[in-house]
């Protein structure tokens, strides 16, 4: 089920009054609803890969009870459910990128080999719940956490339908202890929710959709098309994916929200980052921070030589980029966002950016922001492109100067970019920007019926998906 | 919690009202014609070279695709010694019905037009093709009053009735609400993309309609395209045999029904107010109608009943040529082969019958 179709628009409500109003006397029966609302929510697409996932759930449920009753072989249960994640998240996604590289390898050496190709679709978030999974696991065997003996509690923390299928990727700690206690509905909260939904809706209908129609025309045809187009192809391809991930994000924390579970933040203003850096600790921060505490850290962090730190630097962002798909396009993606780390790194300027950029900023900051999101935007073209092949191609037409205009309607988008920016600015002191409760009453009513306009008169028939449901 | 959802209900009507009253605005400031015209250029096209030579043809075609991509008026003049065109659309609405039949309404007796053929399958089409832009914005309160009292007085299956009022109440509700209106607003604006309606290059399309007065086959459409096919078509491909086989299987054996509506008697008056100015209407029901054909064979008997003739070469059983997988372009469709044996069956047919 999509976030932006009319299936969720009943689903949600229906989801809402069932929970408040009759399944709220009992926090095991409460919890077991939101457990059925949530496989009903993802065998929406396909009920097959359910069973995927319930099997996952029970997996590292079992794993972590035996993980913190183990006296001398936490490790060894460890690695086990690591390893268990790992064959089911490689087997579906990453098996054909394998087989086709082991006989692009093998048939440039002279062997040439028929790999079985699976013809399997990928199953929906599937590298979102598996690495809950691990987190869970991960906790537990440091201590962070204690299983729960609950195996209804365990599984709403993994499948959660907010965050089931594109993050935010949650931690035990965090999410666990709300499944655990009894919620109750909180107006502001409720509030907060529904207009963090419509945030959502608002930069995923209106901005991402739109400039995916854009994106789409220039990505399938920039052999033809002149330098200009190509840049405002990037261009608009990082609105896009702010847009449309973002969006899910906000979508997201605004349906938990109104269910009263506090989800964690998975966007903080990423373009008005001064240096990849911050930008990185503004983007996608539930997968970053993944990355750190269960990669990172484990690798030496920064802690050794700096050689050390380096190696480790390089395979957080490659296997960041992996993570996202089997393809060497994402690979290349997280390498650049490596490369632009280490000037940082090196001059020891990685944690310059801390706080948030000024509301009257600097000239120098502007400067910043403008570098860092040119330098964030060419990286996108290997991330959006199809083949690396395709990739290179396409920054050598940009950078072809092949003359030539831009159709006027590739602007229309611009003034619903350009609202979104000042909003974006103006609220970026909070969790999400209509968080803006000082702003006189008249003005913040009018500010939600435009965005409710603006989203109502870009519906069209079909919604389209998230991106980052593919991943 | 109650406090929560009265508030949170109040504000959406208040915005809700807010959206209606903003939408009424901009449609009536930013009032033009383009979606009057449904926005496909193909008919207009077709009109503005008919209206060019009015005075020439004696004869016409009115209907669906399944008369614009099957009927050759060269072809069919050659066997009748008729002058004919072809203004029938692809996707013909409803309104766009009433649109033809108003236009020929305005003919005189001194003017050369002496036969017109309607298709019968445009009559189920208040049903199709509504959920589009075209559609959406080209309905306008006269047009939805029309389409209402029509389904709510006619003689229409409980079924049918209770869809189409869905329908029309529904598109109402989405043009008004401000759904998708930015495609509008961009138009007005001039900054509205071309759309995608699959149409060939406008100067390419103008010089075939007019060498070939109206008609375009779909293989010739599939040239002007620069070969590339929809949806359809490639379903067609790969399942053609299959498809076939259950639309001739779904054919009905038998229809003895004859149940008037309000459109059919609408489309009679015209019929009869042209017969006064010497102008014979002929009815036509084509093959290859892959639903609602109880309707259409029931709207046969009432014509016929009526007074009419009628064409009926919908029988698949009948006409096994017109259903041959090797003779189609889609499952809805003929190719050129087929278009050509459609066009040269119902000329001889017709021939006898023709006033001249």
């Amino acid at each position: 089920m999509l976030f932006n179709s009319f299936d969720y628009l009943l689903f949600l409500p229906l989801v809402f009054i069932l929970y408040w109003f009759v399944f709220n006397k009992n926090l095991t029966l409460q919890n077991l609803f939101l457990l059925i609302a949530s496989y009903i929510f993802y065998g929406w697409w396909d009920w097959r890969f359910l069973l995927l996932l319930i099997l996952s759930t029970c997996i590292d449920y079992s794993f972590g009870l035996v993980i913190h009753r183990s006296k001398n072989h936490k490790k060894l249960y460890l690695i086990l459910s690591i390893v268990n994640n790992l064959i089911i998240l490689c087997f579906f996604k990453y098996y054909n990128f394998f087989a086709d590289s082991a006989q692009t390898l093998l048939d440039t050496i002279g062997f040439h080999i028929e790999p079985y190709i699976l013809k399997v679709a990928l199953p929906v978030g599937i590298s979102f719940y598996t690495f809950h999974g691990m987190s869970y696991v991960f906790d537990i065997y440091r201590g962070n956490t204690v299983p729960t003996k609950k195996f209804i509690d365990y599984s709403v923390f993994v499948c959660f339908f907010p965050l089931l299928v594109a993050g935010p990727i949650e931690r035990a700690t965090h999410l666990l202890p709300q499944v655990q206690q009894k919620r109750t509905f909180s107006f502001e909260k409720g509030k907060e929710g529904i207009k963090q939904i419509l945030w959502g809706l608002f930069k995923k209908i209106v901005i991402a959709d739109t400039c995916a129609k854009f994106v789409n025309e220039i990505f399938d045809n920039y052999h033809a098309m002149p330098s200009s187009m190509l840049v405002l192809g990037a261009v608009y391809f990082a609105f896009q994916i702010y847009g449309d991930f973002s969006g899910y994000s906000d979508i997201a924390l605004g349906s938990a929200r109104l269910l009263g579970f506090e989800l964690l933040i998975n966007f903080r203003y990423p373009y008005f980052s001064r240096d990849i850096a911050e930008f990185w600790r503004r983007w996608h921060i539930s997968l970053s921070s993944w990355f750190r505490d269960y990669l990172y850290f484990p690798l030496g962090g920064s802690r050794g030589t700096l050689m050390q730190t380096v190696r480790n630097t390089f395979i957080i962002f490659l296997v960041s980029g992996f993570w996202h798909g089997a393809n060497w396009t994402y690979i290349i993606w997280g390498f650049l966002h490596a490369l632009y780390f280490m000037p940082l790194l090196l001059a020891k300027k990685n944690r310059t950016h801390l706080d948030t950029v000024g509301r009257i900023p600097k000239v120098s900051d502007v400067i910043r922001i403008l570098v860092t999101f040119i330098l964030v935007t060419f990286a996108w073209i290997f991330f959006r492109a199809p083949t690396v092949s395709d990739a290179f191609e396409y920054i050598s037409c940009m950078f072809s100067f092949k003359a030539g205009g831009i159709p006027v309607y590739y602007f229309s988008i611009l003034p619903f970019i350009l609202l979104m920016f000042i909003i974006d600015w103006l609220g970026k002191m909070y969790d999400y920007p209509l968080r803006m409760n000082h702003t006189a009453k008249p003005i913040r009513y009018a500010l939600y019926f435009i965005l409710t306009y603006s989203v109502i008169s870009h519906i069209t028939n079909t919604p389209n998906t998230f991106i980052y449901f593919q991943f | 919690m109650k406090k929560f959802l009265t508030h949170f209900l109040v504000v959406a009507l208040l915005i809700g009202v807010g959206c209606i009253a903003l939408s009424a605005i901009i449609y009536t400031a930013c009032a033009g014609d383009y979606y009057d015209e449904y926005e496909l250029y193909e008919p207009i096209v077709k009109q503005h070279n008919f209206k060019e030579d009015t005075g020439s043809y004696n004869t016409l075609f009115i209907g669906t695709s399944k008369t614009y991509r099957h009927v050759n008026p060269l072809q069919f003049d050659s066997i009748t010694g008729t002058k004919s065109y072809n203004l029938a659309y692809a996707g013909l609405y409803p309104f766009r019905l009433y649109d033809a039949l108003n236009h020929i309404m305005e003919f005189k007796k001194s003017d050369s037009l002496k036969n017109v053929f309607i298709e019968i399958a445009a009559l189920d089409l208040i049903q199709d093709n509504y959920d589009n832009d075209i559609y959406v914005y080209s309905l306008d309160f006269n047009k939805y009053q029309n389409a209402i009292s029509t389904l709510s007085g006619g003689n229409f299956p409980p079924k049918i009735r209770a869809k189409g009022l869905f329908y029309y109440n529904r598109l109402l509700l989405y043009k008004y609400a401000g759904f998708g209106i930015i495609k509008y607003i961009n138009n007005f604006l001039g900054m509205d993309e071309p759309a995608d309606l699959n149409e060939p290059a406008l100067q390419d399309y103008k010089k075939v309609t007019k060498e070939y007065r109206g008609y375009v086959s779909l293989n010739m459409q599939f040239d002007l395209l620069g070969g590339k096919d929809d949806e359809t078509r490639k379903a067609f491909l790969e399942h053609g045999a299959a498809m076939t086989k259950r639309m001739v299987a779904n054919y009905p054996q038998h229809c003895q029904e004859a149940q008037s509506d309000e459109l059919t008697e609408y489309i009679i008056s015209v019929a009869n107010s042209l017969k006064e100015k010497g102008i014979h209407v002929y009815f036509v029901l084509p093959p290859r109608k892959m639903s609602d054909m109880n309707y259409l064979l029931n709207q046969r008997n009432v014509l016929s009943k009526s007074g009419f003739t009628v064409f009926d070469l919908s029988d698949p059983a009948k006409y096994p040529e017109f259903y041959k997988v090797e003779n189609s372009y889609d499952i809805a469709h003929m190719n050129a082969y087929g278009a050509f044996l459609y066009t040269k069956t119902f000329a001889t047919m017709v021939k006898p019958y023709l006033n001249k």
